[in-house]
């Protein structure tokens, strides 16, 4: 059943029906910017618990903004987040119903802080997304807002920063961080929040080859649902059991990834190319 | 030239006594030191100068070098010396003093009070400062406050740099120097970038549940 649902998350399981709900779906989700910019057009997407999905696509495809739909930061459900983000606003085909369901919970104001709990999403510039003194005080800040206690906590930060290989990072600064190992304490956050699905915004930009090979590493040792915004068509190979295809906010190509990415023609036509790997025949 | 950031704190230091002292002692006594510097008469050369020898004695004793510790002041010196002498063209000492004294004591007693703070950022880390600012149950908002400047003025100087670099490398003349009309339309592209990363930082704190209040881990059971 997908519809109305309490805030209140044991309610929520209660109630959750025998047949698991898909961890993501979408349902006709359209999306204006405030200046006019039609950003989604009707994005329809199912993702099943486990599953590893690629979103791929040029620039201003449309891919950072469905997947801020997907924590609920656009549009603005959580009083907190009123009047940030340029405002914007979804444009409903059918009014009753709802675009966006999380673990078969439908996204609302009511339900943004749930959601958000279920959703991590890893910003693409660990910047935006680090912004304590200290390391083991950011990874602290999901799990010290979802009402832990201050041992709790501390323990989940410093058990989350070991899972990503920084246990010994705990007292330093951000700042004094190289960028991979920022995006890793930004995976630590994220993962203290205990989500079950993992959105991941350009995951592998910016980093070294090194960084980049213990980064997709570390994706692929996470249990979670993931979903990948990337341009890395080779990580998406290598992690991605199905790829998503966005242009101009539509879903133009949604299957197999060695099926998306194998087509040339397709790819070429969204302003993207064939990965080196499928071209020569290594995959 | 990069801006040397006066709060960036522990530089390459040994560690002297007052590393062992409690965070608040060390902050009360820096900030009594500048009340004490500015309750000073104009003029008084030579309180201000047993007030030097003070600050010098302390800051040698905690092993904060004098090195450093112009290093950071000297980014200020040109617009505090512009200030000091705006503010003695109408200090009531000026008739007797005079607009040199005057300025010169202003100058000397901000110089002291700016290197009493910058070397207590140099000897306690600048999240202990917050932590311990918060143990002293100072107000959230400036704790918030000072938290995001210590995070992000780093941030945003480099990208001030880049942007700085990359005009530089664009200006065909003989210094290679920005003048004031590009430096200031930086600073206006860097302000609508600033303002572009708080709506990011505020979408990825709402990400992880922020409600408006800053939890951090209890080292002052407070929240920020």
């Amino acid at each position: 059943m997908i519809g109305d649902r309490p805030a209140d998350s044991a309610a929520l399981i209660a109630e959750r029906p025998v047949e698991k709900p898909p961890a993501v779906l979408v349902k006709d989700l359209d999306f204006r910017y405030p200046d006019g910019r039609h950003a989604l057009r009707g994005v329809d997407l199912t993702i099943m618990t486990g599953e590893s999905i690629a979103l791929v696509g040029p620039n201003g495809a449309g891919k950072s903004t469905l997947l801020w739909h997907l924590n609920g930061l656009l549009p603005e459900y959580a009083g907190s987040t009123a009047g940030h983000h340029g405002g914007g606003e979804r444009v409903r085909k059918r009014s009753s119903q709802a675009a966006v369901w999380i673990d078969g919970i439908e996204l609302n104001a009511k339900n943004a802080a749930e959601i958000r709990r279920r959703v991590g999403l890893v910003f693409q510039d660990p910047d935006d997304q680090l912004f304590s003194a200290t390391v083991l005080d950011d990874v602290a800040f999901g799990p010290l807002n979802l009402g832990k206690s201050q041992p709790e906590a501390r323990r989940i930060a410093i058990d989350c920063l070991a899972r990503v290989g920084l246990a010994d990072a705990v007292d330093r600064p951000p700042r004094h961080l190289s960028f991979g190992e920022r995006k890793r304490v930004c995976v630590a956050g994220v993962l203290a929040c205990d989500p079950t699905v993992l959105v991941l915004d350009e995951p592998t930009a910016n980093l070294d080859p090194r960084a980049r090979r213990q980064f997709i590493s570390l994706i692929r040792s996470l249990p979670a649902t993931k979903l990948i915004a990337t341009h890395d068509l080779e990580m998406v190979l290598e992690l991605c059991n199905r790829a998503i295809l966005l242009d101009g906010g539509e879903i133009v190509a949604n299957g197999l990834t060695r099926n998306v990415l194998g087509d040339p023609l397709l790819l070429e036509a969204h302003g993207l190319e064939t990965p080196l790997s499928v071209k020569f025949g290594r995959v | 030239m990069r801006l040397k950031l006066a709060f960036s704190g522990g530089g390459d230091r040994d560690e002297g006594p007052l590393d062992r002292l409690d965070e608040r002692a060390l902050i009360a006594f820096a900030f009594g030191y500048v009340i004490l510097v500015l309750a000073t008469p104009i003029g008084a050369w030579r309180p201000l100068a047993i007030e030097a020898i003070a600050l010098a004695f302390v800051a040698g004793f905690a092993g904060v070098s004098a090195r450093s510790l112009w290093d950071r002041r000297s980014g200020f010196i040109i617009t505090f010396a512009f200030f000091s002498i705006m503010a003695a063209t109408a200090h009531p000492s000026r008739r007797e003093l005079g607009l040199a004294a005057v300025a010169a004591s202003l100058l000397a007693k901000n110089t002291l009070a700016l290197s009493a703070i910058v070397a207590l950022v140099e000897i306690v880390p600048f999240h202990a400062i917050l932590a311990a600012l918060a143990r002293s149950h100072a107000p959230k908002m400036l704790l918030s406050t000072l938290m995001f400047m210590d995070r992000y003025i780093y941030v945003l100087t480099d990208e001030l740099d880049r942007m700085r670099k990359a005009r530089t490398a664009r200006t065909f003349r003989g210094s290679g120097r920005l003048d004031y009309a590009i430096l200031t339309s930086l600073l206006g592209v860097l302000l609508l970038r600033a303002w572009e990363r708080g709506d990011r930082v505020h979408a990825a704190m709402a990400a992880r549940g922020w409600d408006g209040v800053i939890r951090t881990l209890d080292r002052s059971g407070k929240n920020l």
